[in-house]
């Protein structure tokens, strides 16, 4: 595994994270925890994929990372988990998938144009779906309000 | 109404009005408002929460019921605001402070400055030149994507924060920054067109959107859920049509 790479990507995404959390206007405190869930949700989705997993696995796992992640940061920063699930998000959505979807279509070539779409409404419902289930997770066990 | 009552239905219309106007979830708005409300002695708290506004309903102290309806018209994305008017809320449930003293702190709240200009512009700038190395940018693309990220920003404050431009405004932000990769490209083989537009339209895709409208639906705000879905489509499509139309023209 090619170990530099991955180190490279975890930072880009921490920065890509933070930098979305920029335009959101988060609170300063809540920065460095938003930015390295971003980090850890990329480095999750992308160790499943280079080992040979599909994307859409990597996006549910990174998905489920993001979201126990930020209820866990929320608790301790008594913020809303919402603020780092926004930030930890952004690495995973599926833009280039959505690229290529259209990159195909201008092609001329529908039918590869369609499988390109179909995976980044997959790669969108894990995500969405994995946000989901960690928010029913957390609601079950919750105690306290945040 | 005691004046207890009354200043506690003030701060919750304000802090629902505020938390709804900035993002957060519907049920963050419905259990802020309730939460208020039964916490100043006030009984048969109803709340209803929708993106585009809220109404409670409660009684007072004599039993009579009392009701409000609050439209929000703005829809921007403030997770700072969201977290600090949550935090007044959570003081004033706890009875940390009065329900009469927040409103002063949450006034301040609303009018509180704009940050200067080219904070919008690195914030997304950043965004998009980090995002852009996850696909396989070299620096001359790193370089593309902050120009496309600043240029985008730029062109969001121009349109202002009116929601009926909003897909117009990502149809043509996205087209902008596929011409500008374009461009790139063109004028120079160090340049990559994919992993610019890429990282140019990630910080523009509706991600935000799609958590809150699924968190919606698992927590039972149907309504909310599938409106916020069906908003987000609607945004993902405008910015993909921007694009294609800018790579259709240049094929």
């Amino acid at each position: 595994m090619n170990i530099p790479k991955l180190l490279i990507c975890f930072l880009a995404s921490c920065v890509g994270s933070a930098g979305f959390g920029l335009l959101f206007k988060v609170e300063k405190r809540t920065l460095p925890p938003g930015a390295l869930i971003g980090g850890c949700s990329f480095l999750a989705y992308d160790l499943l994929v280079l080992s040979g997993y599909s994307p859409v696995l990597g996006a549910f796992a990174g998905g489920l990372v993001i979201g126990i992640l930020s209820d866990v940061t929320a608790r301790l920063f008594r913020t809303p988990s919402v603020v780092f699930a926004t930030m930890g998000l952004i690495p995973l959505v599926p833009g280039y998938n959505l690229f290529q979807t259209m990159e195909l279509f201008v092609q001329g070539d529908s039918a590869g144009g369609l499988a390109a779409c179909m995976e980044t409404l997959l790669i969108a419902g894990a995500l969405a779906l994995s946000l989901g289930f960690s928010t029913v997770l957390t609601r079950l066990i919750r105690k306290k309000r945040i | 109404m005691t004046e207890q009552s009354f200043a506690a239905q003030k701060a919750a219309t304000f802090c629902g009005q505020l938390l709804l106007e900035s993002g957060a979830e519907i049920y963050r708005v419905e259990e802020t408002v309730t939460l208020i409300l039964s916490s100043n002695q006030l009984t048969d708290v109803s709340v209803l929460a929708f993106p585009t506004g809220f109404f409670y309903s409660f009684r007072d102290e004599n039993d009579a019921p009392i009701g409000e309806v609050v439209r929000t018209k703005v829809r921007t994305t403030d997770l700072g605001r969201v977290s600090r008017v949550n935090a007044i809320s959570r003081d004033i449930t706890t009875g940390a402070i009065t329900a009469e003293d927040a409103l002063p702190l949450l006034e301040q709240e609303k009018k509180r400055p704009a940050r200067p200009v080219y904070m919008d512009l690195l914030a997304s700038a950043i965004s998009a030149s980090g995002l852009s190395v996850l696909f396989g940018a070299n620096v001359f693309d790193f370089l593309g994507a902050f120009l496309c990220g600043v240029t985008e920003s730029a062109l969001g404050l121009l349109f202002g924060r009116d929601n009926v431009s909003k897909s117009i405004y990502l149809m043509v932000s996205g087209a902008l920054c596929a011409v500008i990769a374009s461009l790139l490209v063109f004028l120079s083989p160090l340049f990559n067109r994919t992993p610019i537009i890429v990282g140019a339209i990630m910080p523009l895709l509706p991600g935000l959107a799609i958590t809150n409208a699924i968190r919606d639906t698992v927590t039972g705000d149907l309504v909310s859920g599938m409106a916020r879905l069906a908003d987000a489509l609607l945004q993902a499509v405008a910015l993909a049509a921007g694009v294609a139309v800018v790579l259709a023209l240049w094929h």
